[in-house]
């Protein structure tokens, strides 16, 4: 005999959440970058002593070659856009006052790089291969990621 | 051993004062179970006051909390069995601390409490209550071993959870 | 099945918060067993880790966002977890990836970085309970352990005095212990007159929260061979769960454990445990946990090891009887989930290559023992090491 529930009022359900919210340490790595970021509004990537590339974000170790990154140095511009993507719905599925263009953004001789929103133009101006520059929020900074964005060059 | 490890220590304290930056994330995640077959008539019988156990015929158990298929026999189990209001306490402990580990002034005194019924005699998890408001009071009430009963919520209280049963207390008051 | 052997250990200290993230932890140790065992990343074939739940560094699908760290790219890498039991079970996980044949090398990274969580890591772990029939109830997790070391020290008489002895034992013996976070001299009356948390256990019986990280680079007979030297050997593993149905279980005895135990001791061929193996690290958590844990691993009669602790026969510098936590344990080093564990075996790997330091047992040690145990208070995870005798 199987017993199945058969009707929608049925089903006994029991709601929950999940209670906990986190605070992050940026890293060793991550202290430096956003801590160059706050300070002096640049972004840094970290040098590998064997391979001699370098990373953005910086890290503390190479993935590769496993040692350790101790050289920090600026990257310098302008940027190219790698990929993009343009958002029109919120996480809650409701539709954005104004879209947000994320983009992916490389810098030459530097392996890996940032996503953050392009500001400044509009959604359809925006291509790959397109050159920016990054701007630094100074006026009111979370000393997050939030604090960056980009603008074409 | 290289006694040299590596590691940085942070205080709370360098965190509050901005010496080691961070960022938050509160997420908003909420759930919506489905309570199953099992655990959904439970919780349907403890609206109506009972507390009920199921049993496997190849074993014979009768076991709390219920299941729809034996973990021992690994077949479905065959019928609902009512059980009784009273128990016997397993184990308690009395508790001076929340789920966030803030503190309490009065404790909780969770119990695993045997019920009367289940075949070999097995528990739920649950709290004990009319036993005091200190750890010496407690202590003084409470024996492992002890017969309790279950205390309800007045019949139009209940919502078809394990608080319709608001908590067990020492047989005899 | 190939004979598996320890080539290097390597740790980082166990701190309240570290600067680092989960994945810096990761590196911090894996490098430092990779240089302890004279190789680099190339030389490894693949790579396990072990972390406890998301939950608590607070980062979805944990063993992915932590493999770099871990030395995984481009590599075989896969995680395993079974709650508190994951940093001995390590050693299995890592063990089987040789013993098949599949592989020569295997790096086994054990990480957890719970300080993220707010308000407190503890609060992490509520759902582990069920949804249904308990957390309605306003659980909290140190339930699980009041409740169970209650259960224990009513079924056989054991004093708090006694268990309370286990935290001062073990804090003592961390203070040689350079990744130790809570090491110190206690009295007995200390930890028993400590905050009562959720009676009958006090703040001091409780391990603290803890970021750390732990590694160890397994390798085959022939790789091993090949490089040299003597060595440590895995001789024996074994695992095993209860059911997650916890409140039916018989909370005075940890039947899992001894399931793990003679797993284990089947492989090693080890018959009188109590004579074979001359030094363990049980999981010690909680103050309590040691006593049940080495009673399960068959270490001790049921209810006894209390009067052997009494009788000094687990203390470090016993000559008699097996000296039990020689590291420290988590409630003396730290309790980084996973990492802990990890610690644990690595101790064993120490004690028996003459590596402890300051922590070495007068016993001449052939053969070790670690256990970790963990999830809803169901798994017991065991792991035997030894010299050639």
């Amino acid at each position: 005999m199987r017993e199945y529930l058969t009707q929608n009022e049925q089903p006994r359900q029991v709601f929950g959440d999940w209670g906990v919210h986190y605070r992050y340490t940026y890293g060793v790595a991550g202290e430096r970058f956003f801590r160059e970021l706050k300070d002096h509004g640049h972004l840094v990537a970290s040098k590998c002593p064997q391979c001699g590339r370098r990373f953005l974000p910086p890290s503390l170790y190479c993935e590769d070659c496993f040692v350790e990154m101790s050289e920090y140095a600026p990257v310098s511009g302008p940027g190219t856009v790698h990929s993009f993507t343009v958002v029109h719905e919120s996480l809650e599925e409701t539709c954005l006052a104004e879209p947000i263009v994320a983009a992916f953004v490389t810098f030459e001789g530097v392996t890996g790089g940032l996503l953050a929103p392009i500001k400044g133009v509009a959604p359809q101006q925006v291509a790959i291969g397109m050159k920016v520059q990054p701007v630094v929020e100074t006026a009111r900074p979370t000393h997050s990621i939030c604090d960056l964005s980009w603008r074409p060059a | 051993m290289n006694t040299q490890l590596r590691g940085t220590s942070l205080r709370e304290d360098d965190i509050r004062t901005g010496k080691a930056l961070v960022t938050e994330w509160h997420p908003k995640i909420d759930y919506q179970f489905d309570a199953g077959t099992a655990v959904g008539q439970f919780l349907d019988g403890l609206k109506a006051g009972k507390i009920m156990g199921r049993q496997c015929d190849v074993c014979g158990r009768i076991v709390i909390p219920p299941r729809m298929f034996c973990e021992k026999c690994f077949r479905r189990n065959d019928r609902w069995v009512e059980l009784k209001h009273t128990g016997r306490i397993n184990t308690f402990s009395v508790s001076f601390v929340n789920w966030d580990a803030s503190r309490r002034t009065t404790p909780q005194v969770p119990a695993v409490i045997d019920i009367d019924g289940t075949n070999p005699s097995m528990g739920i998890l649950h709290l004990l209550g009319e036993v005091g408001q200190t750890l010496e009071e407690v202590l003084r009430r409470v024996r492992i071993g002890m017969a309790v009963e279950a205390v309800w919520k007045p019949a139009e209280q209940r919502e078809g959870a394990i608080t319709d049963i608001m908590y067990f207390r020492p047989v005899g008051g | 099945m190939r004979k598996v052997a320890v080539l290097g250990a390597g740790l980082t200290r166990f701190m309240r918060r570290s600067l680092e993230t989960g994945r810096e932890l990761c590196w911090e140790a894996a490098a430092a067993a990779l240089q302890d065992a004279g190789l680099t990343l190339a030389d490894i074939d693949c790579v396990v880790l072990g972390t406890a739940p998301d939950a608590f560094d607070g980062v979805h699908l944990k063993g992915e966002y932590l493999l770099d760290g871990a030395g995984g790219k481009g590599k075989p890498y896969v995680r395993v977890y079974v709650g508190g039991g994951t940093g001995v079970f390590m050693v299995p996980a890592g063990w089987w990836h040789i013993a098949s044949g599949a592989f020569n090398t295997c790096l086994i990274v054990a990480e957890e970085k719970m300080s993220p969580t707010q308000p407190h890591p503890q609060g992490a772990f509520n759902a582990i309970y069920d949804q249904f029939t308990e957390r309605p109830l306003g659980v909290n997790l140190l339930w699980i352990f009041s409740l169970e070391m209650h259960r224990y020290m009513q079924t056989y008489g054991i004093p708090l005095e006694t268990i309370a002895k286990v935290a001062v034992k073990n804090k003592k013996n961390a203070k040689d212990h350079p990744a130790s976070q809570v090491a110190g001299d206690f009295t007995v009356e200390q930890i028993v007159n400590s905050e009562v948390m959720a009676y009958p256990v006090m703040r001091l019986m409780v391990s603290p929260v803890t970021d750390g990280a732990a590694a160890m680079v397994l390798a085959s007979e022939e790789f091993a061979k090949r490089k040299g030297g003597k060595h440590v050997w895995v001789e024996g593993v074994g695992w095993n769960l209860d059911t997650s149905y916890w409140t039916n279980r018989d909370l005075a005895y940890p039947q899992y454990v001894e399931n793990a135990a003679r797993m284990a001791y089947k492989m090693a061929r080890i018959k009188d445990p109590r004579k074979e193996i001359h030094v363990v690290e049980p999981y010690d958590p909680f103050a309590y946990k040691e006593l049940h844990h080495l009673e399960g691993l068959q270490l001790a009669d049921k209810g006894q090891a209390p009067r052997r602790l009494e009788e000094g026969f687990w203390d470090r510098d016993t000559t008699t009887g097996i000296p039990s936590s020689p590291s420290g344990g988590l409630l003396g080093v730290g309790n980084p989930i996973a990492a802990a564990g990890l610690m644990k075996a690595i101790e064993i790997y120490y004690q028996l290559s003459g590596k402890a330091g300051a922590r070495q047992i007068r016993r001449n040690a052939k053969r070790g023992l670690a256990q970790a145990w963990g999830d809803l208070m169901q798994v017991g995870t065991v792991m035997i090491m030894g010299v050639e005798r």
